[in-house]
């Protein structure tokens, strides 16, 4: 529904050159991004290790002890959140209008607590139900069924480690939902799960998100997995937002040379495995500190002054933005 | 009840388990089931040796020995247990408050745990002997101060591993608050180590009892202690030998009990080992 407007009209979630840097030393690892993110949106961050993507969203959603928002607005549901007290102020909002769908499935739910009552605590915390009342009970249940775990009634009473992977991460979800947010953040949600069960556990988030109207946004190191599932995606490169693009035109309108490099290294892309071409030179990390495009040195199509000039500016809401000097895919 | 008893493997823990279940009985009802008074006096019966009235036989001045052990498992059992649940509840509020605040107050609280450590639980309760004068009282709290520093700082490691554990940046996640994180993340999460901790510590607190009582600043006579008993029968050792051996045995065969069922929750209980599924 976003994919062909040109603004994003009315954003839940809006950054303006928003720069984070590590409290100590103050080196800046992500530095000028701006992006919206819409009301009921699915939104994907994608970037190779090191690009940033982990880094921005901890610590834009407050759960990084060690990087702060230097710089730059942030605004969540109409209203600027301050830079000064940024993490207190983020992270009341976190657990009441805020999910967050954790990495590691294996790790991220409490091994001594019934999995009804981990939900019924996110219920408490988010929404005020008492958590031993009969209601928290019938609420966890109809979650854990409608995140499709079979015999909901007897996996309220059961702990974790008596699921699956899959399963753990289903869990996660439903305490996420449980709390009825506006905004799901889900940082590589799928990456200590199979193949097979990344795609489900990505459908699931995207597909429950939809029928109740939340924005998600959906970070991953795969740009595949994010095309399907989203409907924009911010790609970051070196602490740097190089692209923002509607999901469906990937691969079929031309787009930043990054997001296409992206694409041809892609196994799934391609037809035969000698299609597929690396990105030469190594990846920079977030948090050189640098003037100009992070990608020029390995760009194919740089000139000199790519690595010079500063990007083009993006105000935020735009629906499309390309960071590249010459133009490419804008 | 049930868990337990279907633990031990070997018939070395089933016997252990058998022996520590009996002696928490006899902590209970041993001065019930004690055929004579443990205190009493009987002069005309000095240091008789075993026999159908006195199974093991008297010690010094005539107080049945079998009843004195009985009886002693209560004063035994009910001062460890004291003990440890003293520095345990100590420990435990010093070492996870110092791995929640960190930083300066982390360091102050394990430097303050460290000097403590450092003096040798007897030279300690040597010293309460003198300033509070010789009493099982004074032994408790002596044993109280120089244990609990152990408690706090394995506290503070689990807590600070627990600490780094995904599920609490969950927690934070969800606005979980810090009191709530304490008691339904941190220590169900630690009672596991804590659990096997306190089961092998039961055996050594009870010898430093029965330690302290023998050199005479624990328990004094005629308290039926098993310390006690031993260092009263000593002079008597070569002519008595009942007067020393059986209270040896009980202290020997309690503090091995222990021991084997504290190794066995640690094989069964320990974290670092696979768990089922």
């Amino acid at each position: 529904m976003h994919a062909d407007a040109p603004h994003v009209a009315d954003p839940l979630l809006s950054l303006r050159d928003v720069t984070v840097a590590l409290r100590e030393g103050a080196r800046t690892m992500v530095s000028g991004v701006s992006f919206s993110v819409g009301r009921g949106e699915i939104f994907g961050i994608v970037g190779e290790s090191g690009s940033g993507k982990t880094m921005l969203t901890r610590t834009l959603f407050g759960l990084h002890d060690d990087a702060v928002v230097a710089d730059g607005r942030v605004s969540f549901d109409g209203k600027d959140i301050p830079v000064a007290g940024y993490q207190r102020h983020m992270r009341r909002l976190l657990g009441r209008r805020i999910g967050l769908i954790a990495q590691d499935p294996y790790a991220s739910l409490n091994p001594a607590m019934r999995v009804g009552m981990q939900i019924a605590e996110a219920l408490y915390l988010g929404r005020g139900i008492p958590m031993r009342s009969a209601r928290a009970r019938q609420i966890a249940i109809e979650l854990l069924r409608d995140v499709g775990i079979n015999e909901a009634e007897r996996a309220v009473d059961q702990y974790p480690d008596q699921f699956s992977g899959g399963m753990r991460q289903r869990i996660v979800i439903a305490m996420a939902l449980s709390q009825e947010p506006q905004l799901l953040i889900a940082d590589e949600p799928t990456t200590a799960l199979d193949a097979i069960t990344q795609r489900r556990i990505v459908d699931l988030i995207v597909e429950r998100s939809r029928t109740r109207g939340v924005s998600v946004i959906l970070i991953s190191h795969n740009l595949e997995l994010l095309r399907q599932s989203v409907d924009r995606v911010a790609v970051l490169y070196g602490g740097q937002l190089l692209n923002l693009l509607p999901a469906a035109e990937i691969g079929t309108r031309p787009a930043h040379p990054y997001t296409e490099a992206l694409l041809a290294c892609m196994p799934g892309r391609v037809r035969r495995v000698e299609d597929i071409r690396a990105i030469p030179g190594d990846p920079v990390g977030a948090g050189a500190g640098r003037i100009g495009c992070a990608f020029a040195p390995r760009c194919a199509h740089a000139v000199p002054a790519c690595a010079t000039a500063p990007l083009p500016l993006n105000d935020g809401l735009a629906g499309r933005f390309s960071a590249c000097l010459l133009g490419m895919g804008a | 009840m049930r868990a337990i008893l279907s633990l031990p493997k070997t018939w070395i823990e089933r016997i252990a388990l058998v022996i520590a279940l009996l002696i928490l009985f006899l902590a209970v009802f041993g001065p019930w089931i004690a055929p004579y008074d443990p205190t009493q006096i009987d002069l005309r019966n000095r240091l008789a040796p075993p026999s159908a009235t006195h199974w093991l036989g008297t010690d010094s001045a005539g107080r049945d020995v079998l009843s004195r052990l009985l009886a002693g498992a209560q004063v035994t059992i009910l001062s460890t247990v004291t003990v440890i649940a003293a520095a345990l509840a100590i420990g435990l509020a010093v070492g996870i408050t110092s791995a929640f605040v960190g930083g300066t107050l982390d360091n102050l609280l394990m430097r303050f745990s460290d000097i403590w450590l450092s003096f040798p639980p007897l030279i300690l309760a040597l010293g309460f002997a003198a300033a509070l004068g010789a009493s099982l009282e004074a032994a408790i709290v002596a044993l109280i101060v120089s244990w609990w520093p152990n408690y706090a700082r394995l506290s503070r490691m689990i807590t600070a591993d627990i600490l780094t554990r995904k599920f609490i940046a969950s927690a934070d996640a969800l606005g979980v608050p810090t009191h709530r994180k304490v008691t339904h993340y941190v220590l169900p999460n630690a009672f596991d180590v804590m659990i096997i901790q306190v089961t092998l510590d039961i055996a050594a607190v009870m010898l430093a009892i029965s330690g302290l009582s023998f050199i005479g600043v624990g328990a004094q006579i005629p308290a039926p202690e098993w310390g006690v008993m031993i260092a009263e029968g000593r002079s008597h050792v070569s002519s008595a030998w009942w007067t020393v051996t059986f209270p040896g045995l009980m202290i020997f065969v309690t503090a091995l009990g222990f021991n084997v069922v504290g190794d066995m929750l640690r094989r069964e209980f320990d974290p670092t080992l696979q768990r089922r599924g």
